[in-house]
């Protein structure tokens, strides 16, 4: 499988913030399992692809580094993330997890949170990220 | 098993999740590889919209990632579209980690029916491609393009000169092509020389290009043909601008459209000789040039010069002049010209050109192919467009020698 890495940002605490924001919410197996699939196509798939299926929307308004990966069901969720954000770097960064309902975000302030965690990890990217880990079904 | 697979293995024994994973990737996959099969024609949506008989906002549904209300009979009709067939079918969980895995745009492509291997034998054997060096990258680049019959937008990139190699910026692009397929993968070639065939149609040549790279595209274009000789495949393609230029030049358009690598296109890939006679007919003098019903036009259409009288040897590069005199029949024959000569080469045997008196050179520009040396009888002035001092000295020189030596000898 020719992919691109997949990083997931974590707090100063070492902690998967997109892990802990599905815990958080309960996120349900079949979302997790839809997200996890989504994921697989955004690392395999160029860029260009998965804005032009509408997989990523953005870049959201104001924040012209974030996208928002969709996945709809029951429940919309969302999952914030940008290119890279190195310079020069394939692939992308999970930054924020969102529910969205009636195009409102919860939480609201997801990609702003997003784009503070993006420069984050262009601050120190060997400690506010690490590979992506699929969410699975087991709520740890 | 990758990474993923392992993953995925350990994760499908929940059955809610493989169930939603499995609608997931029923969803990206209809998206996705509908986009990736229509880039691959070089269709737009609306381009398919109208074949398939719906709106583009509806080929733009169906290619959303997460649409999941498709309609078997628009797939269908979409399928045939594009030269596919529809499959539906009922698959263990345990393909899916296969086709999870190998995701990549590249692996969702399909060809048409002309590019099924299945149909055609010369697609199955696929040569190598791990081949090192900047060579082995064009070839890594050419052969999934010329397999997957990829859009000639590609083919374009590649003669402008974009997408090459890093190394060897002296190396002409079409130069690039060429060195990527083995000689003897002649499947390949013919493969090439169907896709430029198709390029060389798809443009229009009764309009002048555009300078810089439009024109640079044009040129490797022809020099491209010239060096595929594939006579079966590119004959037609070349002979349609070959006419169409030589209607143009005659026309009196001024056109840089070069003239040397449609003549060398056109020579190397004569189907059946129909090329022969046209061109042996312009060398002996035969045919007459509209602008200059006096003149004989001695060369090619579309490689000589208008107004040059009867009694010319033909296109003069340097010193060539002094190696290809000889008298029959007391009048001096010879073959002179680095263009004449290379269209001769192809017909040994041929008459020569038979030449009366030369006496000065010079240079001629008619504003379609580079600037010719010619040589011509000086009895009627003027009738070049256009000379410079500068080369018709040199010339003139070269001249002088020639008639010291060889011309004056064998005239005596």
């Amino acid at each position: 499988m020719a992919s691109m890495p997949l990083w997931t940002f974590v707090s100063e605490s070492g902690r998967d913030v997109l892990k802990e924001w599905a815990r958080k919410v309960r996120l349900p197996t079949w979302a997790r399992a839809r997200l996890d699939q989504k994921l697989d196509v955004v690392s395999q798939q160029p860029f260009e692809t998965l804005i032009h299926t509408r997989l990523l929307a953005g870049p959201i308004a104001k924040q012209r580094h974030i996208y928002k990966l969709r996945v709809d069901g029951a429940t919309a969720v969302r999952v914030m993330l940008c290119r890279g954000p190195l310079l020069g770097e394939s692939g992308h960064t999970l930054l924020e997890g969102a529910l969205e309902r009636d195009r409102r975000l919860t939480p609201p302030d997801a990609p702003e949170r997003a784009a503070r965690n993006r420069e984050k990890v262009i601050s120190d990217p060997a400690h506010r990220r690490k590979p992506y880990e699929p969410f699975g079904t087991a709520d740890e | 098993m990758s990474h993923l697979g392992q993953r995925m293995s350990e994760a499908f024994r929940d059955r809610e999740y493989r169930e939603s994973y499995a609608e997931g990737f029923l969803s990206s996959w209809i998206s996705h590889q509908l986009t990736a099969v229509r880039q691959q024609r070089g269709l737009t949506q609306q381009q398919l919209a109208e074949m398939v008989g719906t709106k583009q906002s509806g080929i733009s549904r169906l290619e959303r990632d997460g649409y999941g209300r498709w309609n078997f009979s628009t797939l269908q009709k979409v399928a045939f579209a594009l030269d596919c067939r529809l499959k539906v079918s009922l698959e263990t969980f345990g393909s899916l980690i296969a086709e999870a895995s190998e995701f990549a745009e590249v692996n969702l492509r399909r060809p048409t029916f002309e590019g099924d291997p299945v149909f055609h034998p010369e697609l199955r054997a696929r040569p190598s491609l791990d081949e090192p060096g900047p060579v082995g990258e064009m070839r890594r680049k050419l052969l999934p393009w010329l397999w997957e019959r990829g859009p000639l937008e590609r083919l374009a990139e590649w003669l402008q000169g974009y997408d090459l190699p890093p190394a060897g910026d002296e190396v002409p692009p079409s130069q690039w092509l060429l060195d990527a397929l083995r000689p003897d993968e002649h499947e390949l070639r013919t493969l090439l020389a169907k896709q430029l065939g198709k390029a060389i149609l798809a443009r229009r040549w009764d309009v002048e290009p555009p300078a810089g790279r439009e024109q640079n595209l044009v040129r490797n274009l022809l020099t491209l043909a010239e060096g595929l000789r594939s006579p079966s495949v590119l004959g037609d393609a070349v002979w349609t601008v070959y006419q169409r230029r030589a209607y143009v030049r005659l026309e009196g358009s001024t056109d840089p459209v070069p003239g040397h690598p449609l003549v060398g296109a056109a020579v190397y890939n004569q189907p059946d000789g129909r090329f022969r006679d046209f061109w042996t007919t312009g060398m002996l003098g035969e045919e007459k040039v509209a602008e200059a019903p006096d003149c004989a036009a001695t060369g090619l259409v579309g490689m000589s010069h208008m107004g040059i009288p009867p009694n010319v040897a033909g296109i003069v590069e340097g010193a060539n002049v002094a190696k290809k005199w000889r008298m029959e029949g007391g009048k001096v024959v010879g073959i002179l010209a680095h263009g004449f000569r290379r269209v001769w080469s192809e017909f040994p045997g041929e008459r020569m050109l038979t030449v009366n008196v030369i006496v000065t050179a010079g240079k001629v520009d008619d504003g379609w192919s580079e600037p010719i040396l010619v040589a011509w009888d000086q009895s009627v002035p003027g009738a070049l467009p256009s000379v410079e001092k500068r080369t018709f000295d040199y010339i003139g020189n070269v001249i002088k020698i020639a008639k010291r030596s060889r011309f004056r000898e064998a005239a005596a």
